[in-house]
């Protein structure tokens, strides 16, 4: 096991980490890419190939295989933005989003997906999007050979199996999860950065690949403004963060590039773009940020679950995506149980939080991430500045979701039912564990559908840059180039038009191959 | 909130910063906001309660080292939501000041934990929006803080692999 970026910057690559800089630093490049994620490194890796000089910037730290330790207490902190207790502006819905070289996909579940046919149905419909399965279909597969995306062969663990038992007992649909590991030893700690190196996450595809072949990391650097005049960005000012990663203010990043790529995630990079203000004249510009809000429903089983240990995603149910009646759909999946994750989100509070988390091993957890975006109703949120130019997301839960959301509760304790469930718990203030699904059907139909009542959370963000054939329709178009800045690109989550039904990681690669390809054209 | 109510906090707090609140002075984190302080010490033993070790002595390290931890997590949160948990504190800290002094006890430490209990509760069922926030906020740090100690998982049975130790 090496740590394949700090072994290859000892023979002679070129990193560096802001925070240890001490005087203001100019740079130059070809093209210069903000964030290291899905987007941003897949991007790196297929320009540097390619030829250019290439400069990576990253808000997180350098973190990967022997640095990761498998605590949350350091992981959240460590590799998540703002510690893991990212929230929406009324603090209503809880967001995952990594913040670390590799962004998200050091930290995500290795779930791999291509973009559901549906949703570019819509796409092509609402925003005229020329994409179908099929002409994506080889970015699709360059993706999954890059990063040995495979069905998983490992019988699901325990958690994941009670979803497939549920769906099997009732008759719903299930998947089997194709996910994006090598070597993968089924230990559960995806979340906390992958151990053993066999999530093939950009921490050990694209940017060691990148770096080997001349393209520069900064690490701990918050990019400020883009600076542009006319149709052109001039420069992009950026500083170092501090140990809690809080932009600092002493010293000063310049850089001067041919081409700027965005790449800070669906919330970053509208903020980038606010703060530099950006012409907007179609007025999307940090706004549709969809998130897959999820309602979340335990279940106490009489053998061991141990959600902790394994392939923290392996199946997947599609019964409840699409429904035909025009109302919201959701995608059920589970997350892993670790003790903080799970504490925080658990209701009860005293003995009856204590009784629960002592039962932990025996306890099974649904999600359903309700597929935002699609109906009228269904708008999203907006990214706003904060008075230190940090961005919050404003996201209105409208009857419309919150109809879903009782609807997924009501899926999800049937389903833990028909897997054995000896009683089941909607994640609400004012819910209890059930004992039959008669008793939890009846209950639930009287929640009441409010905010800090349902306890909501989210792992992907998605929206705020979207992309679209007409300039009048989004702020970047269909190759992620900005509409009215002809030397910028949006390449992440958050050109997406809607929410996906699915998680983003697969749709984010193959779309950021596409067009990296279609700038390597443009440029050369 | 009207005059009334003002004036009456206002001599809450006077009340109680002459009695017991310098026993809640924080020493040892240098710089930390005394009403986060206050108003974590009051509420982790009740949002505690059942999850704590049997032994007074351990019963102590454990909500000290929760509470540490909560306090060195906050760092981590942007500047606004910093400035807002601050000012979430200062209110809080009205809250239970003014709770102690109604029921006649003379300093928080007293206040029984049923009573803090409630008090949290009655933020959850609030028909403000703040104290609602300030009631999933809060239980989410203390969670988090807590069950984040591997000290505390002997109970849940839960142990975690050291590849990296």
């Amino acid at each position: 096991m090496k740590n394949l970026i700090a072994d290859g910057v000892s023979s002679g690559w070129s990193y560096l980490d802001a925070s240890t800089l001490t005087t203001d630093r100019h740079f130059e490049a070809d093209i210069v890419i903000i964030g290291s994620g899905a987007g941003g490194a897949m991007a790196a890796e297929q320009l540097t190939l390619a030829g250019f000089k290439v400069i990576i910037l990253e808000m997180g730290a350098l973190y990967e295989g022997k640095d990761f330790q498998q605590q949350e207490r350091w992981a959240y902190p460590a590799l998540y933005q703002d510690g893991a207790g990212r929230k929406t502006l009324d603090q209503s819905i809880g967001i995952l989003q990594g913040r670390t070289v590799g962004g998200s996909t050091t930290v995500n579940w290795t779930t791999s997906i291509r973009t559901p046919d549906k949703a570019l149905d819509y796409w092509r419909a609402e925003f005229g999007c020329d994409f179908t399965s099929d002409n994506l279909a080889p970015y699709f597969q360059q993706a999954e050979q890059r990063l040995n995306i495979h069905p998983w062969p490992v019988p699901p663990n325990a958690n994941n199996d009670k979803l497939k038992q549920g769906c099997e007992t009732l008759g719903w649909q299930y998947t089997v999860i194709n996910r994006n590991v090598s070597g993968c030893a089924n230990l559960g700690y995806c979340g906390m950065g992958c151990p053993i190196n066999a999530k093939q996450s950009m921490l050990v595809s694209t940017i060691p690949s990148a770096m080997q072949a001349g393209a520069i990391l900064i690490s701990r650097v918050s990019a400020r403004e883009l600076k542009w005049q006319n149709d052109q960005v001039q420069s992009l000012v950026a500083v170092p963060v501090d140990q809690y990663y809080q932009p600092t203010s002493k010293i000063k990043l310049s850089f001067k590039a041919k081409h700027y790529i965005v790449a800070a995630g669906a919330i970053g990079s509208p903020a980038l773009l606010l703060r530099s203000k950006l012409p907007d004249p179609s007025g999307r510009l940090g706004k549709h940020t969809y998130l897959h809000p999820s309602a979340i429903s335990g279940a106490l089983f009489d053998e061991v679950i141990a959600g902790h240990s394994g392939a923290p995603q392996s199946i997947y149910s599609d019964q409840f995506v699409w429904p035909g009646d025009g109302q919201i759909g959701f995608k059920l999946e589970v997350p892993p149980l670790h003790p903080v994750l799970m504490a925080t989100k658990l209701t009860g509070l005293a003995q009856s939080h204590a009784a629960l988390m002592q039962q932990f091993n025996k306890l099974q957890v649904i999600i359903a991430l309700l597929r935002d975006g699609f109906h009228p109703d269904s708008q999203g949120g907006t990214v706003v500045l904060s008075d230190q130019g940090e961005p919050m997301l404003d996201y209105p839960l409208s009857d419309y979701l919150w109809q879903g959301v009782q609807k997924a509760y009501l899926a999800m304790a049937e389903l833990q039912f028909a897997a054995g469930a000896r009683s089941v718990l909607p994640i609400h203030q004012d819910a209890q564990l059930y004992s039959s699904w008669k008793q939890a059907r009846e209950a639930i139909k009287s929640l009441s559908l409010q905010k800090y009542r349902a306890t909501l959370a989210s792992a992907h963000v998605m929206g705020g840059c979207n992309m679209s054939a007409n300039a009048g329709q989004g702020v970047v178009n269909l190759q992620g180039r900005h509409h009215q800045l002809e030397n910028l690109s949006v390449f992440d989550g958050s050109v997406l038009p809607s929410s996906l039904g699915a998680n983003p990681q697969l749709t984010i690669y193959a779309l950021t191959l596409r067009n990296t390809a279609a700038l390597v054209k443009a440029l050369k | 909130m009207n005059r009334r109510q003002f004036i009456f906090r206002s001599l809450a707090l006077t009340v109680a910063a002459s009695t017991g609140y310098a026993v809640y002075q924080y020493q040892s984190l240098q710089g930390t906001d005394n009403a986060a302080v206050l108003v974590l010490d009051a509420l982790l033993p009740a949002v505690l309660m059942g999850a704590l070790p049997a032994d007074a002595r351990s019963q102590q390290l454990s909500l000290q080292q929760t509470r540490d931890a909560v306090l060195e997590f906050l760092a981590y949160l942007p500047q606004s939501q910093q400035q807002q948990l601050h000012q979430l504190f200062q209110l809080l800290q009205q809250d239970l000041a003014r709770l102690a002094l109604t029921g006649q006890w003379l300093q928080l430490a007293d206040l029984p934990l049923t009573q803090r209990l409630s008090l949290l509760l009655s933020w959850r069922d609030s028909y403000f929006s703040l104290l609602q926030q300030a009631f999933s906020g809060l239980r989410e740090l203390i969670y988090g803080a807590f069950y984040g100690q591997p000290q505390h998982w002997q109970a849940m049975g839960y142990s975690a692999p050291e590849f990296n130790p």
